[in-house]
């Protein structure tokens, strides 16, 4: 397994999950994984939502570089149209 | 047409032009671009304008409802979300109901209407849409008794 820090923007605030998380996992198991430790309040810097829910966000990839680690990051998706 | 979205701030001055490569006439694609200027200018970004294609009434599509309601969710904060079309611009809000239920705000508190004019003609001119002139019902029937009169003659 590749560890990644998973990073989330929710509710005006930003932080890192304090446990590495696997990098391959698929997108759908990020959310699902950053959905419940935000309802946990696992996530540093954000408060806990016990309704929260990440319809609508994705997760950005970033592998590790110069000694920086693997980063996931949870975003909202930004499309408009069809 | 080209779809073309544009953030503003509270009176409806343009913060950042959204023209991002791979966008059509029917739809504008994620951008972590758009997301990156959202987060760093949050307290002073208003909303996000974009514009549609033809000349009706504008309505958000799933996948606006979709975009509008995550990143409030990310911000923490409610955004105004005008939609235009060559001929009309709504504004929509959130209902403060269901998570994806947007209503249309009639009076957007603290738009400047002179300003907000300036950013929907750049936002059509950037969209390649040629706003066409309103006509009242009257003239346009008129137009058309007289079309109807010249192929008969």
């Amino acid at each position: 397994m590749e560890p990644a820090v998973l990073n989330l923007t929710y509710n005006g605030q930003c932080g890192d999950l304090p446990d590495d998380v696997a990098f391959d996992l698929s997108t759908a198991e990020i959310i699902e994984m950053a959905e419940e430790a935000l309802r946990a309040g696992s996530f540093l810097g954000i408060d806990a939502d016990e309704e929260a829910t990440l319809q609508g966000f994705k997760v950005e990839r970033y592998p590790a570089k110069d000694g920086t680690p693997n980063r996931l990051i949870a975003r909202p998706s930004v499309p408009f149209g069809l | 047409m080209i779809e073309t979205g544009v953030v503003f701030d509270k009176v409806g001055n343009p913060l950042f032009w959204h023209e991002p490569p791979g966008r059509s006439g029917g739809s504008i694609p994620d951008s972590n671009d758009l997301w990156e200027f959202l987060w760093e200018h949050r307290e002073v970004v208003a909303g996000v304008a974009h514009s549609h294609p033809g000349s009706g009434v504008p309505h958000p599509s799933q996948t606006d409802v979709q975009t509008f309601s995550a990143v409030e969710r990310a911000l923490g904060k409610r955004l105004l979300w005008p939609i235009v079309t060559s001929q009309q611009t709504r504004f929509f809000k959130a209902s403060g109901e269901g998570m994806f239920d947007y209503v249309e705000e009639r009076h957007p508190p603290h738009i400047e209407p002179r300003v907000f004019l300036i950013l929907i003609r750049e936002l059509r001119r950037r969209s390649n849409v040629r706003a066409i002139p309103h006509l009242p019902r009257a003239r346009l029937q008129k137009l058309k008794d007289w079309c109807v009169s010249f192929i008969n003659s």
